[in-house]
């Protein structure tokens, strides 16, 4: 691993902080000290000098009588008296001397790089670069997460909004993180640029139903119907059209739709099977109208990924937990899965609960008392670290 | 790197802040002078590294460094620079390192500046301003730390509320905070005071110069945050007595009072302990302000009630420091001696009773904030208390403050002659006279108090011009003789006219709208005319464009009066994609003496646009008047008299000795 000056200046930047507050902070108590500063009763006696003067200036300008001016004289001067008096008299020498100072100094250079150190520790992140966006966005597009790809596309078409290329990428970005108000725009952008087209009619009609949950809208329909009329054929266009006969109950509509569909279509094409299965589901009436949003596994599927990365950190972990507990309550019925074992154990490390990984643990230990092989693997599942900067 | 410097030099400055909280006050306390100096390099310390976390804030707000959770939470990329700026103090945690950098700010000035003060004094004033750095800075680190990270960080942030992006609200805070944070001065000095025990009339001059800056610093923000609610909520409305904005006039009002009672203390030696409750009391209001926009009880007592971390700490500084510091008033106060005599018709009469007519207008704004906000707590029914219960206990208080204004300035010291002073009014009564008897012939619309109002405004402004004129004996005496004395005058004298005649613009303007404002709504096609007041306007077109960061639905609107043109309007409605928020952007035509403002609403499916226009007479007044106020307040803390020399002995050679005032 290459030597990390990053890393090694942020702690020479705070220690040269430290010192310098230090530094400063020492300099009178080491210093040697300077003539006797002067005592506060000298400070009064230019101060009621200073109003003695004032007062004729007052008296000058009218603010004052000339009768409570000579009162206000005596009142002062009284003052002055008194003052100067004290201040002949001068001040006791100074208290606290060299042996408390020294005390006070030693203090502060230990106490203030250990109480902010201390603190710094539990809240810094001094691992962490910073990451001005524009230095983060210059990366090459391949490097980027999904939501980096998205922003540096939109700066790109912010300059240069008649990319078509830029939209035709966006459109499907924003569905998969779950934003189908701006993936379906993307599209209608890309038709603004290339004109309308069946495919894009559909493309957009299909993205209205996956926003909707499955549900053919209104606007969806339109779109549909729109393609239909560019391209009679079209075969997306004419099976979403079908899943909008089926819910608005004419379920004869639909199987004509999707019969002519499966008839004129080309012997090979990919969705041919999908929808011929669908077509006889329909027809034996075990059809669920809403069509399947991904895999049909016991894991997350799409919607729930989509939908995690709109969440809130909190949501999220929600969501997190949500699942584990699924897993921990399908493991006590079904002790037997040995990969579903690890992924709880690694799941609870992760999640920085090791009481109950080690629980866990202990659970499948004894079920795979007799199994080397798993022993080991799920020994080696619970080495799982906690990531750093979790929590 | 430089967000984490950031993070640290906030760390280290709670632990520089606590030696200016220990140190000097422990060398004050056993009589060592090295201890006690150690207040000043800790105070410059201070502002260096709370400067230094601010600096790494601001800049990871400018880059969009998303990295940072706070910059994600409340800026995105696209926003206009200053608006990224601005948006530093646009939410909770940066406001509130604004806070401790203005506090820092101000504890460095005394640092720098306090050299014509005694070691002791200075050093306590520095421990007790240390104290307040440590709660702000502990309370910043505890429960609102800004520079917390975020790993993996997003690729956009959420935005800033469109609302503060705007140029005079962006820079509104940083002049209330000044007012706030300025009251913490006059605390510290007020507590050093009563940990000494004694309370002199250098005191009062020491403390005068802060009370100043502070209020002149608060009467700016306010005025800011009207003028902004004016042209930014869209119906020409100025003060709402929302509990934000009386937040923000408790201080105000007790800082006022704090301004006239030092006079007195300084010039006369009296009213020292009222002088020192008073700025107790108006930091402590400072500080409810500041609790109640924090802590989120305005929102609803409940939101408090759930994420009560935040509230608790700030109740829990209100508490020391409120508590504390009347605590040890009643224990030290009757230990003050007490100052010079005076008769009850006297210039410290008048500005006693101004106290006292101030500090219960504060008390009435007090109730009536605060005591919704403690009914729901304990469980009582919801109430609002709004605008009527204020005018009525306002107008009552503020009726004879205004009357005695002009007069203050014209009694004598100690011994006052209110016929005389009342003689020397005479022009300014008349002319009041003269406007409110015209008024009542020339208006037929408007309340019957309204030429009241413009009299007393009127009374006001001449009343002050009319100090000055005396005092020069303008033509009285030859041109020479007043040209003479007029530069002879304090510049004191001058900041006094100013704020008082600034005061009574304002009245004219308030005055003004309140009782003259004539509004007009309808819905317009594009081609479509109205007219209000005089003006006809016509909407010629609406249409769209697009800003940094919003789209925008534009109205083009053409003014015309007497059937010539007059100008353009464009009013807006700005959508902010980011935020998913929508505002109205008001276009104003000002002459100077009235404003044409003009909103436009939503459209309707038969292609008509609301149109919503009011000419609001004198209005431009009111901001006017606290900008001369504000002004006053500069002139006067530029007077010499504020600028104490330090002591010079004859035996003291040193570089140290410094010119003295005079």
């Amino acid at each position: 691993m290459a030597f990390d000056f990053a890393g090694m200046a942020v702690w020479l930047i705070f220690a040269v902080l430290t010192g310098a507050a230090i530094w400063a902070v020492l300099r009178p108590l080491i210093a040697t000290p300077k003539d006797k500063p002067a005592s506060e009763a000298e400070f009064e006696v230019t101060l009621y000098r200073d109003q003695l003067a004032e007062i004729d200036r007052d008296l000058a300008r009218g603010t004052i009588g000339e009768a409570e001016a000579e009162s206000a004289r005596l009142e002062v001067s009284r003052r002055l008296l008194a003052a100067d008096e004290e201040a002949r008299k001068g001040e006791p020498d100074e208290a606290g001397g060299p042996g408390t100072r020294k005390w006070v100094a030693l203090g502060i250079i230990v106490l203030v790089p250990l109480f902010s150190l201390g603190i710094y520790l539990t809240r810094g992140s001094p691992e962490i670069p910073d990451q001005p966006l524009l230095a983060r966005l210059d990366k090459p597009a391949q490097e980027l997460p999904l939501p980096g790809l998205i922003a540096k596309v939109e700066r790109h078409l912010k300059q240069h909004p008649d990319d078509a290329q830029g939209w035709a990428v966006l459109a499907p970005a924003y569905m998969r993180i779950g934003q189908a108000d701006k993936a379906i725009d993307a599209v209608s952008r890309l038709m603004a640029i290339k004109g309308e087209s069946a495919d894009l009619y559909a493309e957009r009609g299909q993205l209205r139903v996956l926003g909707a949950r499955g549900e053919v809208t209104d606007a969806a329909r339109e779109d549909f119907r729109a393609a239909v009329k560019l391209d009679p054929g079209h075969p997306k266009a004419n099976y979403y059209l079908g899943l909008a006969d089926i819910e608005d109950g004419k379920k004869k509509a639909a199987e004509k739709r999707w019969q002519q569909l499966v008839d004129k279509a080309p012997k090979d094409a990919p969705w041919l099977p999908g929808l011929k299965a669908r077509l006889a589901e329909l027809k034996s009436g075990t059809l669920n109208a809403q069509p399947p949003t991904g895999a049909a596994g016991p894991g997350p599927n799409a919607a729930d990924v989509a939908a995690a990365g709109q969440m809130s950190p909190e949501q999220r972990q929600q969501m997190i937990e949500g699942m584990v507990a699924r897993l921990a309550s399908k493991l006590e019925d079904k002790p037997d899965d040995l990969a579903g074992w690890q992924r709880l154990i690694r799941a609870y490390r992760v999640l920085g609960d090791d009481e109950k990984a080690d629980d866990a643990l202990n659970k499948a230990k004894a079920h795979f008392a007799d199994n080397r092989d798993a022993l080991k693997q799920l020994d080696a599942a619970a080495r799982t670290q906690q990531p750093p900067g979790a929590n | 790197m430089i967000a984490e410097t950031g993070h640290f030099a906030l760390v280290l400055a709670l632990a520089v802040a606590l030696v200016q909280m220990i140190v000097p006050a422990y060398g004050a306390w056993k009589g060592d002078h090295a201890m006690m100096r150690v207040g000043k390099p800790a105070a410059l310390t201070q502002l260096m590294l709370v400067g230094i976390a601010f600096l790494a804030l601001t800049l990871a707000f400018v880059v969009s460094d998303f990295s940072v959770a706070l910059v994600a939470n409340n800026s995105a990329v696209d926003k206009p620079l200053i608006f990224k700026i601005s948006g530093v103090w646009g939410n909770h945690e940066g406001s509130m390192v604004l806070w401790v950098l203005i506090l820092a700010l101000y504890g460095a000035l005394v640092a720098l500046f306090g050299r014509n003060l005694p070691d002791r004094l200075r050093a306590n004033v520095l421990a007790v301003q240390g104290s307040v750095g440590v709660a702000f800075l502990l309370f910043i680190l505890a429960t609102s730390d800004p520079f917390l990270r975020l790993d993996p960080a997003p690729f956009e942030g959420a935005g800033l509320n469109p609302i503060l992006q705007d140029r005079a609200l962006a820079f509104h805070p940083p002049w209330l905070y000044a007012g706030y944070v300025g009251f913490s001065m006059t605390f510290s000095f007020a507590i050093a005071a009563l940990m000494e025990g004694r309370v002199d009339a250098a005191w009062a001059r020491w403390v005068r110069p802060w009370a100043l800056a502070a209020w002149l610093a608060l009467t700016i923000g306010i005025a800011m945050g009207s003028w902004w609610a004016y042209y930014t909520l869209g119906w020409g409305g100025f003060w709402f007595w929302d509990p934000v904005e009386n937040a923000s006039l408790m201080p105000w009002l007790a800082g006022t009072a704090l301004l006239h009672s030092a006079i007195v203390a300084e010039k006369r030696g009296a009213l020292k302990s009222w002088t020192i409750l008073l700025a107790i009391l108006a930091f402590s209001l400072s500080l409810v302000g500041t609790f109640l926009v924090r802590s989120g009880v305005l929102t609803s007592v409940h939101a408090f009630a759930v994420s009560p971390a935040r509230g608790v700490f700030v109740l829990a500084i209100l508490g020391v420091f409120v508590g504390g510091s009347l605590t040890l008033y009643a224990w030290r106060a009757p230990m003050l001696k007490t100052g010079g005599l005076f008769a009850p018709i006297s210039r410290e009469g008048a500005l006693l009773l101004n106290n006292l007519l101030l500090t219960a207008s504060a008390a009435a704004v007090f109730i009536g904030t605060l005591y919704p906000l403690l009914l729901d707590a304990v469980g009582g029914p919801k109430i609002t208390v709004g605008p009527p219960f204020f005018n009525t206990t306002f107008v009552p208080l503020w009726a004879p403050l205004l009357f005695m204004v002009p007069f203050g300035p014209m009694m004598s010291w100690k011994r006052g002659d209110f016929v005389a002073a009342g003689q020397r009014l005479i022009f300014a009564a008349g002319a009041a006279f003269v406007v409110c008897l015209t008024l009542y012939g020339v208006v037929s619309d408007g309340p019957w108090l309204a030429p009241i109002g413009m009299a007393a405004a009127v009374w006001l402004v001449v009343g002050a011009l009319s100090e000055i004129a005396w005092r020069v004996k303008l033509f009285t005496a030859p041109a020479a003789e007043s040209w003479r004395r007029a530069r002879g005058l304090p510049r004191a004298a001058w900041g006094t006219m100013l704020a008082h005649g600034g005061l009574g613009i304002a009245v004219a303007g308030i005055v003004g709208v309140t009782a003259w404002k004539s509004e007009r709504i309808v819905a317009l096609p594009e081609g479509g005319t109205t007219s209000i007041s005089g003006y006809e306007l016509t909407l010629e077109k609406v249409g769209t464009r697009g800003g940094p960061n919003y789209d925008a639905t534009t109205g083009v609107v053409r003014v015309e009066r007497d059937g010539e043109f007059v100008t353009f309007l464009l009013p807006e409605r700005r959508r902010y994609p980011t935020e998913r928020q929508e505002k109205t952007e008001p276009a104003i035509y000002t002459t100077g003496f009235s404003d044409l403002y003009v909103v436009l609403g939503e459209g309707n499916r038969t292609g008509e646009w609301a149109l919503r226009a009011y000419v609001n007479p004198l209005a431009p007044f009111i901001w006017l008047g606290g900008m001369v106020m504000a002004l006053g307040g500069l002139v006067s803390l530029t007077d010499r008299r504020l600028r104490v020399g330090a002591p010079q002995r004859a035996k003291a050679k040193g570089r140290n000795a410094t010119a003295p005032a005079e």
